[in-house]
C-alpha cells in the first residue's frame, strides 16, 4: 500500500491515513501519539516528530485514563455473574 | 449528489447549501483483550463515510485466545471517533462460537470512541457489563456493523 493522505485530526492531533491498495482502493487506519512509528514511511515519522510534543502525548494519555472511565460496560461480566449468565 | 465515484471511492458534492463528502474503503479492526495482545483475524473489514456518519462493518475470526479477566475492544477503526459523551452509535454484534452454534441470546454491543470500542452486553440486573476475552474461544467468528460519527 502506497500511503496517500495524512490528515491530523482533534486536540489530539490524531493522524488519519489513507492508502491506496494494490487493487485501488482507499485503505485507512488512525495513528495516536503513543504509538510506535518507526516501522512507518518517513512522511509519517516526519509529521509524528512535529506534532505529537509531549503536551500532545500527555494529553492524549489523561484524556484515554478520562474515557476508560466513562465506557460502556463497566464493570466486567464474570466479576458479578457466572458464564452460564451470558446466555440468559 | 450524483456522480460517478472512481475506484479509489472517493467524492464530494454539495446538497442544497451543504458539502458532503463521500469515501469508501478498507480497514483492519483489532480485537484484542485490554492491554493484550490481538486475538483476531481478521477476514475484512469495510467503510463508508458520508458526511461525519461512518458506516462499517466487519468479521473477525478469533484465533489466538486470550486467557484471563480483561475486557475486550476493538480498534483499527477508519477515522477518530467524537467522543463517547456525544456519539449516539451503537454496534451490533452478532457472533457463533467454535462449534458453529449461532450464541445471539444477548446481542453484544460496543459504542466508538476515540479510537476504542469496548465490547459490553445488556444483562438486565445490571445493566451494561463488559464481555471478556474468555468469551470468545478459538474459532468464533465475530460479524459487526454499525455507524459513528467522526
Amino acid at each position: 500500500m502506497n500511503l496517500n493522505k495524512i490528515e491530523v485530526v482533534g486536540e489530539h492531533k490524531h493522524f488519519q491515513i489513507r492508502e491506496i491498495t494494490d487493487s485501488g482502493g482507499y485503505h485507512r487506519r488512525v495513528l495516536t501519539s503513543d504509538m510506535d512509528v518507526s516501522s512507518e514511511v518517513q512522511e509519517i515519522k516526519d509529521k509524528a516528530e512535529l506534532e505529537w510534543t509531549d503536551e500532545v502525548k500527555a494529553s492524549w494519555t489523561k484524556f484515554q485514563a478520562e474515557q476508560e472511565a466513562k465506557m460502556e460496560g463497566g464493570s466486567n461480566e464474570g466479576e458479578q455473574f457466572g458464564q452460564s449468565n451470558f446466555k440468559g | 449528489m450524483s456522480g460517478l465515484i472512481s475506484s479509489a471511492g472517493s467524492k464530494s458534492g454539495v446538497i442544497g447549501q451543504t458539502e458532503i463528502d463521500y469515501e469508501e474503503g478498507t480497514w483492519t479492526p483489532v480485537f484484542a483483550a485490554a492491554g493484550g495482545a490481538n486475538m483476531g483475524a481478521t477476514v475484512q473489514g469495510h467503510y463508508t463515510k458520508i458526511g461525519n456518519t461512518v458506516f462499517y462493518s466487519c468479521i473477525i475470526e478469533i484465533t489466538s485466545t486470550v486467557s484471563g479477566y480483561g475486557a475486550v475492544n476493538l480498534g483499527g477503526w477508519p477515522f477518530t471517533a467524537i467522543t463517547v459523551t456525544n456519539n449516539p452509535a451503537r454496534s451490533r454484534i452478532a457472533y457463533k462460537s467454535s462449534d458453529g452454534t449461532l450464541q445471539g441470546y444477548h446481542s453484544l454491543e460496543g459504542q466508538v470512541s476515540g479510537t476504542n470500542m469496548r465490547v459490553s452486553y445488556w444483562n438486565q440486573a445490571s445493566g451494561a457489563l463488559n464481555a471478556t476475552s474468555t468469551r470468545f474461544p478459538n474459532g468464533t467468528v465475530l460479524y459487526i456493523s454499525g455507524q459513528y460519527l467522526a
